[in-house]
């Protein structure tokens, strides 16, 4: 082996297995044990008869790969338990960022054929309504969804004068693009198909609020 | 071009070993109470009897290499479920989480070779029945989540070892153990409840004989054992390499743990066979004779015993499968009463080339498992394994 190559092998090597060495495994594995485990707590505070968390959303696209998709914050669901932190939590309300609600429509594409047998590429679109409903997982027009415009904090403004327990969940809004080559008649032909989605990418443990 | 693919592994300056190990398990909900958990010396010696073969066997791997460098790694997980967990707001149903990794390197010379490593444990108990229920229809769904619940237990082992002219293996090694109480849930790694550090070396000579003891951070000793294999030395007397087609070893382990308040002092005599009748099939066997102490406690002259069979259907496909009986008086608890266990073990391993192998597999009761975590007395446990080895990556 030629001198030159041993160096940066044996470097490569020393700073592989010292950052591995200094990551420590069982921190690695933390991850692997619980893939939903959470990793933050949530805030509330009661007053005057009302739970207040705060809460934040931000306007930034964050750029996910080179064919232009990206994800964006929608808003915080709050969830709410009388009885345990693991029991009987119900969706309470919304923090939401009003720039994120509305109709969003999806396009895909597909080889077809038509009644001559010639391929042609169709295209469909399908609309997706991301507005908020106020409707409770019992049909109830419960839900308080708020304006982050308006505010930092999502007032839990129905809370009961009991011991709560509180719940938070992010929800990422994500544009996605996917290209597709087709090759019609010896042709080739590129298009991009669209898909947005909503998802919950951080839910906290819990936290207690006295509300007397 | 089968040789050649060899010719070019024998070159390999870096080998990556990655095996996957996953288990689910399904039955009735127990109580669950941190058994072994709580067993500090318990996991420790776990920690060390998942790192130390595989420390081993990159130690063997060195046999006949020139200047060159190796790396491997390894990645094993077992979630054992439906635990019924004691938690402030009553009982609820979580799962029992055990995750091993390790990595390991190796700079070799021509009379001198240094050998690294690193490894761990992540050892938890976790709620998985907790509901976040969305409206019907709502598009974002239901999100997940687990809470860590009750103490959560960080292992980790660094050791650190010289191979002398390919004979005599020093090696030195630390067991750092952390425990941590989740607040709400969350666990914060950098605030550990518990740190402490155990101590420990081992002297191996010639792959025959080796002594192997840990002791704690005040230099209380806690464990000692020492193994010999009496057919290597036969092989190297006779001139023979390796360890040929039947291999034998014996030893004594002696555990003895104290508070201050009590010592608590046990041995045993582990013995392990493995015989290679043919091409085609191999077998294992072994059993450990329990010391006065420990047959008293379980009227059990065996610790345990194993017997295990593997079969090559051909050069790609093997299987296996064993039984095995182990006796341990803190079974008790959560087995009804009962101090012993008879346990099976069956798998069905795909390999090629030595480069990826793939096995599946079924256990219950199975010796090993119990030795590690009496918590998971009477639950079978599935698991798929996946092993690669991958070329040279710098």
């Amino acid at each position: 082996m030629p001198q030159k190559t041993i160096l940066p092998r044996i470097t490569a090597g020393t700073v592989l297995s010292l950052s591995l060495l200094f990551a420590s495994c069982s921190n690695v594995l933390n991850v692997v044990i619980s893939p939903f485990a959470p990793d933050f707590l949530p805030e509330a505070h009661a007053e005057n008869g009302s739970v207040l968390i705060p809460l934040s959303l931000s306007s930034e696209r964050e750029y996910t790969d080179d064919a232009g998709s990206w994800e964006t914050d929608y808003a915080w669901y709050v969830y709410r338990s009388e009885i345990s932190p693991y029991q009987g939590m119900a969706l309470v309300g919304r923090l939401y960022r009003p720039g994120a609600l509305g109709v969003y429509t999806d396009i895909r594409h597909r080889l077809a054929s038509d009644g001559d047998g010639d391929q042609y590429i169709a295209t469909t679109y399908s609309d997706k309504d991301f507005s908020l409903s106020r409707l409770n997982a019992s049909g109830s027009e419960t839900v308080q969804n708020q304006n982050s415009n308006a505010s930092s904090y999502f007032i839990d403004e129905n809370a009961p004068r009991t011991t709560l327990y509180y719940r938070v969940s992010k929800v990422r809004l994500k544009k996605e693009y996917t290209k597709k080559e087709y090759t019609i008649s010896g042709s080739e032909h590129i298009v991009t198909d669209i898909e947005y989605s909503l998802e919950h990418t951080e839910t906290s443990g819990w936290t207690a609020a006295e509300n007397q | 071009m089968k040789k050649a693919f060899f010719c070019a592994s024998s070159q390999l300056a870096f080998a990556l070993a990655i095996s996957l190990m996953s288990g689910t398990v399904s039955a009735e909900t127990i109580s669950f109470d941190p058994g072994d958990l709580g067993n500090r010396l318990g996991r420790s010696i776990s920690l060390t009897e998942a790192f130390l073969p595989r420390y081993h066997g990159l130690a063997d791997m060195l046999g006949g290499r020139s200047k060159d460098m190796f790396q491997t790694a390894s990645l094993q997980a077992i979630w054992y479920t439906n635990y019924s967990i004691s938690t402030d707001f009553g009982s609820e149903t979580g799962s029992l989480g055990r995750v091993y990794g390790d990595v390991f390197g190796a700079r070799v010379g021509k009379n001198l070779s240094l050998l690294f490593g690193a490894g761990g444990f992540r050892y938890g108990v976790f709620l998985t029945d907790i509901s976040l229920p969305a409206p019907a229809g709502d598009p974002a769904g239901n999100p997940f989540v687990t809470d860590f619940t009750g103490t959560q237990f960080f292992q980790d082992i660094y050791a650190i070892g010289l191979l002398i002219r390919k004979e005599v293996l020093l090696t030195a090694f630390v067991n750092q153990n952390r425990q941590y109480a989740p607040n709400s849930g969350v666990v914060d790694i950098y605030k550990p409840e518990v740190s402490e550090f155990i101590f420990g070396g081992e002297l191996a000579l010639g792959g025959a004989l080796s002594v192997e003891s840990f002791a704690t951070e005040t230099g209380a000793h806690l464990r000692t054992e020492g193994r010999i294999h009496p057919t290597r030395i036969v092989y190297r007397a006779m001139g023979m390499p390796g360890k040929g087609s039947f291999d034998l070893s014996t030893g004594i382990r002696w555990i003895n743990a104290g508070d201050g308040k009590f010592t608590l002092s046990r041995y045993t005599i582990p013995t392990d066979f493995s015989f290679k009748p043919g091409k085609r099939v191999v077998l294992f066997s072994g059993f450990s004779v329990a010391g006065k102490e420990i047959r008293e406690e379980t009227d059990s002259l065996f610790r345990y015993g194993y017997g295990k069979a593997g079969w090559n259907l051909s050069d790609e496909i093997q299987i296996s499968a064993g039984a095995s009986y182990i006796a341990d008086p803190r079974m008790a608890y959560f087995y009804q009463g009962n101090t012993e266990a008879i346990g099976y073990c069956a798998e069905l391993q795909f390999c090629y080339e030595d480069l990826v192998r793939f096995s599946i597999g079924a256990r219950k009761n199975w010796h090993q498992d119990l030795a590690d975590l009496i918590e998971t007395v009477d639950r079978p446990v599935f698991y798929a394994s996946l092993n690669l080895l991958v070329p040279t990556l710098f």
